[in-house]
């Protein structure tokens, strides 16, 4: 009796560490390696346009700080949380804005490079690289002032 | 025809007479037909200096005349004899005293002078009592003359004495916000304008080119020469002198030690009596120093004022090469303007900062501009072809747009490839002075002296000659503004590895803008999209620098893109021109259709998600409808059409 407890014990054990590693991940991708998604990243693809300065900092606690400079020459921060389950990377803004997409990840490159590939829709492949974010970028240097708005005062003459 | 053969064998007689007192000459030909004569001429005799031409040779003649003007000047003489007989017969006939190659030997670059066709022109000095169209008229005649040019005089485009900062102003030694401790930035609104009402009452924040963001990223790169070409610069001057451009390879021997064609050019040339730098005394004696301090006066010293590339006080600035073209009231000919530029480029300079020009109205559109290429355009354009700095392919050309306060740039700024720059306020209003409109590019701080009065503070500050500190208005200091983020952005690029066409960099310099027509109401109504494409701001070029920016489009249906808000602060005065993405991109995201233009939109349908490159064509400034024209420019974007996007823009 004793014996037959002590072997459910192993079974048990064994069967917590199999399920536990990336290896047996049921929603890890075909190819991938082992790998985590917290922490800094660099975009440095996306079908060809390889000059966009785009990088996300997933944290520890399931917040994210995507920093990017696309669509003005200045960067633009945005923040949000963000899940990781079963190989798929969901979020939402912190302004309750939903992501565009939800991403099936993959890892290449002893886990350094990160590839997010969009869920729904086609051709939505994005590569990063991680990377520690610039501190220019982290402390808001790069990104927009205030434009000059014009006063209302009126100049008498 | 009887008449012009005797007017033929007369004019050989008295050539042969002429020229047989020289061994080895080309004899006389056929004079060329009138109406040839009159295509030889560039510009006329009006506004043109007395007893000087300048005179452009074909191939085989320039060739023959190197060797006989060499030989003499190679001597120590000066030449009086070119070996033409024709032309000689002409030379004997008007008191000849010089004749020499304008553009002096510098072997390093006189491959490429031959190739631009420079070392074909000759300058000409002779009796200033003499008819000089009769003269021009007699030399065009001869069939190896190609040019005959009038030594047109350019002038300054200030407007008033400086007005010296004095000892009761002094401000007390702080670090500003930018972290530098040169006592008078606080009063130097054009880089950062906080609104201080101290200054003028009417102030407005942000009214400046937007250095306290831009120096958080760069301040300047000693591998930048700047090329000020105006009155000398004060070398030695407290503020300057950290930064001025050194030339290594030259003595103050009396000799021309590194064999560059001018003699003791430490740190520029005197081109006007050729001869070194000297210090001007007349009224706008200042002018020189005081541009010179707007690009690159040392900052972080604890002394005096900022320059926009100054450096940050580690000896990092942008260098400035001093180019005399004006001394007292003498200089600013074509010809000292056209050997100014090829130094320039010779020696080092990546920009060409130009505070001067023809009197507005005086040309009128580029075709008159163009005429016959004159030796002064040429030179510009040499300076425009040479590459002295690995980040630009090409030298940066910047000119004021002229205090005429008439609607239109005056030349050579006014041409369509050179920059021309435009004057606003210290609260973004047109200055009262500013000429606008065709020929204008973009905008600058330039102050207005009238706003402040009887205080200078609405006007710029910056150096003046004896070490000191003064205010100054006009398109001359708005000028110095975008050479300055010129510079600027040139040394980012090199900060960060990254190279540019010049083309490519000047139309980044004229996108990086603000909106101006917002200040442009009332009686101001009429500077309304006649400033150029707006407000220059650092920070943005730098931006610029950094990358490409992209616009996204949908995938499946038709795409009404807005470029100009892609552009600037997303209002800048741009008109679309063309558009153009390669076959090869418009196959990858499916456009089955060229894109077209509409209302300022660029319209075009992606079939297919993926990103592409997308070309437009934009003018920066108006056209006169008569020749005078905008700049054309070039941006470049990257189109991601994605099928999933965010409503808030964020990338994932």
């Amino acid at each position: 009796m004793k014996n037959i407890k002590w072997l459910w014990i192993v079974l048990a054990a064994a069967c917590l560490t199999a399920c536990g590693g990336d290896s047996d991940d049921p929603g890890k991708q075909p190819g991938s390696e082992d790998g985590t998604v917290a922490g800094q990243w660099h975009m440095v693809s996306w079908s060809t346009l390889t000059a966009a300065d785009i990088y996300v900092s997933f944290d520890e606690d399931g917040t994210f700080e995507l920093y990017q400079r696309l669509t003005k020459p200045t960067f633009e921060h945005f923040s949000g949380s963000y899940s990781y389950a079963g190989g798929t990377l969901s979020g939402v803004y912190s302004d309750d804005a939903a992501w565009g997409n939800s991403y099936r990840v993959s890892f290449q490159a002893g886990g350094s490079q990160m590839t997010l590939t969009g869920v729904s829709g086609t051709a939505d492949v994005a590569l990063f690289v991680r990377t520690t974010i610039p501190e220019e970028i982290l402390s808001g240097e790069l990104e927009a002032s205030a434009v000059p708005v014009r006063s209302d005062a009126l100049r008498f003459l | 025809m009887t008449k012009m053969r005797t007017f033929r064998s007369l004019l050989l007689a008295a050539a042969i007479l002429a020229g047989s007192c020289a061994k080895d000459e080309i004899g006389p030909t056929v004079p060329e037909p009138v109406d040839k004569i009159a295509s030889k001429l560039v510009f006329s005799a009006d506004n043109a200096l007395p007893g000087e031409l300048l005179v452009c040779f074909d191939d085989e003649a320039a060739a023959r005349i190197e060797t006989s003007v060499g030989a003499v000047t190679r001597a120590g003489g000066i030449a009086t004899r070119s070996g033409i007989g024709d032309f000689d017969a002409v030379l004997d006939g008007i008191g000849v005293k010089s004749l020499r190659r304008l553009f002096p030997v510098d072997p390093r670059h006189e491959e490429r002078t031959r190739a631009a066709g420079l070392h074909r022109w000759y300058f000409v000095g002779f009796d200033a009592d003499a008819d000089l169209t009769l003269v021009a008229r007699q030399m065009a005649a001869i069939a190896e003359v190609t040019k005959v040019e009038f030594n047109q005089r350019l002038r300054h485009v200030a407007c008033g004495k400086a007005v010296p900062l004095t000892g009761a102003e002094t401000a007390p030694r702080t670090r500003s916000d930018a972290g530098f401790d040169d006592p008078y930035l606080e009063r130097q609104w054009h880089y950062i304008n906080t609104g201080n009402q101290t200054l003028y009452a009417g102030i407005r924040a942000g009214a400046d080119v937007n250095c306290a963001e831009a120096w958080r990223l760069c301040t300047g790169d000693p591998r930048v020469v700047v090329a000020v070409l105006d009155n000398c610069v004060q070398w030695d001057h407290p503020d300057l002198a950290a930064n001025m451009w050194v030339n290594s390879g030259e003595t103050a021997n009396g000799a021309d030690s590194d064999g560059n064609g001018y003699v003791d050019d430490i740190y520029g040339y005197n081109f006007v009596d050729d001869t070194v730098l000297t210090l001007s005394t007349a009224e706008d004696a200042d002018h020189g120093t005081h541009v010179a301090g707007t690009v690159a006066a040392v900052n972080n010293n604890g002394a005096g004022v900022c320059g926009i590339a100054g450096g940050s006080g580690s000896g990092d600035g942008v260098k400035i090469m001093s180019c005399q073209i004006f001394c007292d009231d003498r200089g600013g000919s074509a010809e000292q303007t056209a050997r100014a530029f090829k130094y320039a480029a010779d020696n080092g300079a990546a920009i060409a900062q130009c505070s001067f020009g023809y009197e507005a109205g005086s040309i009128v559109s580029d075709d008159a501009y163009t005429r016959g290429v004159s030796v002064e355009k040429q030179a510009i354009d040499y300076f425009i072809a040479a590459q002295n700095c690995p980040a630009v392919s090409g030298g940066v050309v910047i000119f004021a747009a002229g205090n005429d306060a008439a609607a239109m740039a005056s030349y050579p700024g006014a041409y369509r490839d050179y920059v021309s720059v435009t004057s606003f306020s210290c609260d973004f209003t047109p200055a009262y002075y500013t000429n606008y409109g065709p020929g204008c590019n973009i905008a600058a701080p330039g102050g207005d002296a009238y706003q402040s009065y009887p205080q200078a503070t609405s006007q710029v500050l910056s150096t003046i000659n004896g070490g000191k500190y003064g205010y100054m208005q006009g398109t001359s200091m708005a000028c110095p503004h975008v050479s300055g983020v010129a510079a600027l952005g040139i040394s980012y690029a090199l900060q960060l590895g990254k190279t540019f066409t010049q083309s490519q960099f000047v139309s980044l310099l004229l996108t990086s803008v603000n909106n101006i027509d917002q200040y442009c109401t009332g009686s101001d109504a009429k500077y309304a999209k006649q400033m150029g494409s707006g407000c220059i701001d650092a920070f943005q070029l730098l931006m610029n620098v950094r990358g490409i920016t992209c616009i996204p489009v949908p995938v499946g249906s038709q795409a009404a893109v807005r470029v100009l808000e892609y552009l600037g602060d997303g209002n800048p005065d741009l008109t679309i021109a063309g558009v153009e993405i390669s076959a090869e991109d418009r196959a990858r995201l499916g456009i089955a259709a060229e894109p077209t233009i509409f209302s300022n939109q660029v319209l075009f349908r992606c079939t297919k998600p993926g990103s592409a490159l997308i070309r437009v064509r934009l003018q920066a400034g108006t056209n006169s409808g008569s020749g005078m024209n905008g700049m054309t420019i070039t941006r470049e974007f990257a189109l991601i059409a994605r099928e999933n996007t965010s409503s808030n823009g964020g990338w994932l």
